[in-house]
């Protein structure tokens, strides 16, 4: 991907206010913004009509401009610092790409290495994108839970580690992955994805936890920012960031699942499969003695190993993997 | 940082979760997810956020060669350091955009980008940056659990943790404990609503430095303690942490979890959190079981 460092996007945002701005048009990132404005009636109508409404050839809505969605107010459209001192910022894609920019320029990060033809080749932080995108990912989660259903010996490892070495989950799964990467079952790619965000490992067991007696359901959370078992799992989704799930999982962890299955049922009725999550999730709830919520406070992180539904049980690993879900690797949903 | 930087938990009044149904195999998902008001799929240019991951990633390496390298805490803790309701109107990476610029302004003459260009190129703005600087200044004065204030240098000592070795863990699985009361504006993980509640120990996770030779995933809690390493300046503290459970009757008030509805907390619910020694103190040992005499 060629990209000029010297092409910086011009801004000449300081001067102007955020209704002019909307007025302006104010590029793409900001239609999200106007949309909003627009229909909580906040400009007067003749005001709106000079806003335009095309949103660009993608129609795209950008994150940057979503408050409602992202926790923030719906309803508020004030200047951050009063209109004083207004300045309104570009979209975010602008502003990362303007810090991307400057950091090349002042050799901090690496530029893009030049080719023989002079041309641009991949530019480092793509490389780190690219791992994101094709190494790191919720297949090593599902591995490391078919396994332990299907093993006792490593399940007892992962869940039981001893006194003295609390973490020993993280060598077990380290050593498990080591194995399947020399079976191929793993890009040697993601030879060293068991670091940032894994290397302190609790391993966590829904259903019946023989030393109490009881039926348990575990559910991960991290209310001040967003720490996940990135290792395992792979970048969190967006639920998990949400401010609306930081708030109501640690205190309210049944509602949680119970949002989640009907969000889960709503997609099945459009596409005309059979709605059961919630049904399912109900029937389940009954039978647990206790809901335990883990929120990620420290660098431990935490992977759930959901109850293995019964009519799976005596499938392959590799058929296991097609059926578990990420979310039920987090405790937000049952298997 | 007192606020809801810090204790988003129980915030009455949120919209339902989104993004619930995201797919797996969307990675970098927000604009996308949040497309309930049209979307389209995702030009290379809409990759912001993998580019500021990216970005994160190659600093956390690129920056060893300052006085101040990047340092994860303080990141946490800039990603705080602003006025509550921009903290809930920004998205996820535009707190690390925001945070990254921060670290650049903290700098000073060293940093190889000025809060000048930071705004020329309005990736942030300078009243941001104005009232970060405040919001840091006064962190840096105040006292941190175990610790007490910093001398006028920001620098904290302690005659029980260390920074280059582990110290015994003093506390035993089954102690019940209560937790302790502090209010700061600088970086800490015990949330506001982890304050001033008794849990019981159920795992005692000793901390050291990393072993060079042995690699990490020996089994020991290798990283300082957050609220000192955060105020940056190399302090990480290797302070022991424990996992307490506690009940939600005693974080939220039995007549609030008998029922679930809405926004109200659950009963049959246990909540653990990780906190660091500094954070608890003895309330009761675990009670011995006592034999039948002869």
């Amino acid at each position: 991907m060629k990209r000029d460092p010297e092409d910086t996007p011009p801004k000449n945002a300081e001067s102007l206010s955020r209704r002019e701005l909307l007025k302006s048009g104010g590029g793409a990132g900001l239609v999200g913004v106007a949309a909003t404005t627009l229909a909580g009636g906040l400009l007067p109508p003749e005001e709106a009509e000079a806003v335009d409404p095309d949103p660009g050839p993608s129609g795209a809505v950008h994150a940057d401009d979503s408050r409602k969605d992202l926790g923030g107010s719906p309803i508020l459209d004030e200047e951050p610092f009063g209109e004083a001192n207004a300045m309104v910022l570009p979209p975010l894609r602008e502003r990362v790409l303007a810090l991307k920019n400057l950091l090349a320029q002042r050799n901090v990060i690496p530029r893009a290495p030049q080719s023989p033809d002079g041309m641009d080749q991949v530019p480092p932080t793509d490389l780190f994108v690219q791992f994101y995108e094709s190494v790191v990912g919720p297949q090593y989660g599902k591995m490391v839970v078919a396994h332990a259903w299907t093993n006792p010996a490593f399940r007892e490892q992962l869940l039981h580690p001893p006194e003295d070495r609390p973490f020993a989950a993280t060598g077990v799964v380290a050593k498990f992955l080591e194995s399947r990467l020399r079976t191929g079952q793993i890009p040697q790619a993601a030879r060293n994805t068991l670091g940032p965000e894994g290397e302190w490992l609790r391993v966590v067991a829904n259903g019946l936890e023989m030393e109490t007696g009881k039926q348990v359901h575990n559910l991960v959370s991290c209310t001040a920012c967003s720490c996940y078992p990135a290792a395992l799992l792979g970048i969190q989704p967006v639920w998990y960031k949400s401010r609306q799930y930081r708030a109501r999982s640690i205190g309210a962890p049944r509602g949680v699942l119970r949002e989640f299955a009907q969000a889960e049922d709503e997609k099945a009725r459009e596409e005309n499969r059979p709605a059961q999550a919630a049904a399912q999730l109900e029937a389940y709830l009954e039978g647990i003695d206790e809901i335990r919520v883990h929120d990620s406070n420290s660098e431990v992180r935490y992977l759930v190993l959901p109850r293995q539904p019964k009519e799976w049980v005596g499938l392959s690993e590799e058929e296991l993997c097609k059926r578990i879900t990420r979310n039920s690797m987090v405790g937000v949903a049952i298997c | 940082m007192n606020g809801p930087q810090n204790d988003l938990q129980g915030y009455a009044g949120f919209d339902p979760i989104p993004g619930k149904c995201q797919p797996e195999d969307q990675i970098w998902p927000e604009w996308p997810v949040l497309s309930s008001r049209g979307g389209a799929e995702p030009t290379p240019d809409d990759r912001w956020e993998a580019d500021m991951n990216g970005i994160f990633a190659l600093l956390s390496l690129a920056s060893s060669f300052l006085s101040e390298p990047v340092n994860l805490d303080q990141q946490r803790w800039y990603r705080e350091t602003m006025h509550p309701r921009d903290y809930m109107n920004m998205s996820y990476y535009e707190l690390w955009v925001v945070s990254t610029c921060i670290y650049f302004d903290s700098l000073g003459e060293e940093s190889p980008i000025t809060r000048k260009d930071l705004c020329e190129h309005a990736i942030i703005s300078a009243e941001q940056l104005d009232l970060a600087r405040e919001i840091i200044e006064r962190g840096r004065t105040q006292a941190v659990p175990g610790f007490g204030r910093p001398d006028e240098n920001g620098r904290f000592s302690s005659s029980v943790y260390s920074t280059t070795r582990g110290t015994r863990p003093t506390l035993k699985v089954g102690d019940r404990v209560r937790t302790a009361l502090q209010s700061s504006s600088g970086h800490t993980r015990q949330y506001g609503y982890l304050r001033g509640r008794e849990g019981v120990v159920v795992a005692v996770y000793p901390a050291a430095p990393p072993d060079p030779e042995k690699g990490t995933g020996q089994g020991l809690y290798e990283r300082g303690y957050p609220d000192t390493a955060s105020r940056g300046g190399d302090q990480d503290f290797y302070v022991p942490l424990y996992k307490v459970r506690f009940e939600a009757a005693d974080l939220f008030g039995a007549d609030f979890v008998e029922s679930a509805s809405g926004d109200e907390a659950e009963g049959n619910t246990v909540i653990f959190a990780d906190l660091w020694e500094t954070y608890l103190e003895l309330v009761s040992q675990r009670p011995v079981a006592i034999r039948p005499a002869r």
